[in-house]
């Protein structure tokens, strides 16, 4: 539309920047990490296996990824110095309200996870009693729960708004936290390498790696519903959609970063990573990286086992998707209206 | 209780802008934002150009996208129904913003708040008119009690075409808009 007079620039500005894509991503890694962390921990035979580097690592991510992504947030309000007015008015319409009230239960949870899991490390006496006396079902109950809402809300957070067609889909909550457990999975398992100082759990490696195949799987089957739903609502959906998928750079960020690098590469290399393990091989570059992480530890009995590099490289690239799929998400989604 | 309404007749609308800067003025707007707009489109092809004209402002929806989504209730609507800020709640979270399907909210660039036409609510406490339909000379636009058949925006409403505009979102905009005739002139 040509218009003849005035700054219409506000009529097409972009109200939400990166850091609330940023956000958006570390909320849903943190709810994934929290989620494998416990569910590791649950599946363990003994207490050793149960505060594995992947436990630990997992249970450290998830509080320091919502308390990172909460300062995002702050610092993306216009006022920030008022932020403190969402803590003391509730407006249990919005689901940014019902996401403060999440927060401000899961953060506290997630800090309790974190001191069951480190409880026999903890100096200070009090703080491991506290350690011991929530280190229960109930706990893991209850943060599986936060988890599981932190990771959807995060979605029902853009799907609300009527105004903005990419985001006010029914499938975005799924697909945020679905993507979400695929990155807090992802990060957990090589943080846990990374840092590993005790004996790895092989099955716990197994059994993460495998789930976040599973996932990355499901986030494409969403990725698919998500925009034929667009395409049949028609209209502005339709349009809104299609641009998102063929214009402009986001769309080069959807099929290169979030399809390709995020999903169909991880795919791949699951599949050799999967083969890595059965087959006991130690590639070059996997001798290379094992000696530059030193503090690898051979597992008994796993002969020449290299540190899996094509599991790290193919957790990376889950990470990544899914910081661009927020990206891609939140730009695209205010761009075409 | 009273349900304020607008219409915009396009038809008596020559885009002169006066609406925009009573608007500007009276509401101390500030630079390079703007409550309301009236934008004008070239449409038509030679040897039949002509222009069409449209208002950008807060529809004042009956139900508000905006209301519902604001975490603090700073963004609420007021017996009369207009919907209206409240800055001391506002945190500038832009939900608001997003949430509008007209564009209308903007983030105040003085006040770091969000900011929208207003029905110049002061003015209307004070028992005048909003100050872009008082500054019409055309009297395109029209303001007034919904529920009374004998006020000025009914009665400009009688017997016309009515658009309210994406009234499909559920919105139900108490600005209504009646398009020009054949679309250009």
């Amino acid at each position: 539309m040509d218009i003849t007079w005035g700054d219409v620039a506000q009529y097409s500005e972009i109200q939400w920047h990166w850091p609330i894509a940023v956000y958006l991503f570390l909320a849903g890694l943190s709810a994934g990490a929290l989620i494998i962390s416990i569910l590791l921990r649950r599946r363990s035979v003994n207490d050793d296996a149960g505060c594995s580097c992947f436990v630990r690592a997992g249970s450290l991510i998830a509080p320091v990824a919502i308390v990172l992504g909460l300062g995002l947030l702050i610092i993306d309000l216009a006022n920030p110095l008022n932020f403190w007015q969402l803590l003391i008015h509730w407006n249990f319409s919005s689901v940014m309200s019902i996401g403060v009230l999440l927060l401000v239960l899961y953060t506290p949870v997630s800090l309790l996870f974190a001191l069951t899991v480190f409880k026999d490390d903890i100096k200070i006496g009090w703080l491991r009693q506290i350690g011991y006396a929530v280190d229960r079902t109930w706990l893991h109950v209850i943060a599986l729960l936060l988890a599981l809402a932190v990771g959807a809300y995060t979605g029902f957070l853009l799907s609300a708004m009527v105004s903005t067609p990419l985001f006010n889909t029914a499938v975005i909550p799924l697909l945020f936290l679905v993507s979400g457990v695929s990155a807090g999975i992802a990060s957990t398992v090589v943080v846990g390498l990374v840092l590993a100082r005790r004996r790895i759990f092989l099955d716990q490696l197994d059994f993460s790696s495998h789930v976040d195949a599973y996932m990355i799987a499901f986030e494409l089957a969403i990725l698919f519903l998500m925009f034929v739903g667009l395409y049949y609502a028609g209209g502005a959906h339709a349009a809104a959609g299609s641009a998102a998928l063929t214009q402009g750079t986001w769309a080069l960020v959807f099929w290169v970063g979030v399809i390709g690098l995020g999903i169909a590469v991880p795919m791949v290399l699951h599949l050799f990573g999967a083969k890595e393990k059965v087959a006991d091989r130690s590639s070059t570059m996997a001798r290379v990286f094992s000696q530059f992480v030193n503090r690898y530890p051979k597992p008994e009995g796993a002969g020449n086992r290299a540190f899996p590099v094509l599991t790290v490289i193919s957790a990376l690239l889950v990470i990544a998707g899914s910081l661009m799929l927020r990206l891609f998400v939140v730009y695209a989604g205010q761009i075409n209206i | 209780m009273t349900k304020y309404g607008m219409l915009y007749d396009a038809n008596k609308c020559i885009g002169c802008q006066s609406c925009s800067i009573a608007c500007r003025e009276a509401n101390e707007v500030p630079r390079g934002v703007s409550r309301l707009q009236v934008w004008i489109e070239p449409k038509g092809t030679f040897p039949a150009p002509g222009l069409e004209y449209h208002r950008k402002s807060c529809v004042q929806c009956d139900n508000p996208p905006c209301v519902p989504v604001c975490p603090t209730g700073a963004s609420y609507k007021n017996a009369d129904g207009i919907t209206l800020v409240d800055s001391a709640k506002c945190i500038g979270c832009k939900y608001c913003v997003l949430a509008c399907p007209y564009q209308a909210r903007f983030i105040n660039p003085v006040t770091h708040v969000a900011d929208k036409c207003t029905f110049c609510v002061d003015r209307l406490a004070a028992g005048e008119k909003p100050a872009c339909v008082q500054q019409c000379p055309t009297g395109a636009l029209q303001f007034g009690d919904l529920e009374k058949a004998d006020s000025d925006v009914r009665k400009a409403g009688a017997g016309k075409y009515i658009v309210k505009p994406k009234e499909h979102l559920g919105t139900s905009p108490k600005l209504v808009e009646v398009p020009t005739k054949g679309g250009v002139r």
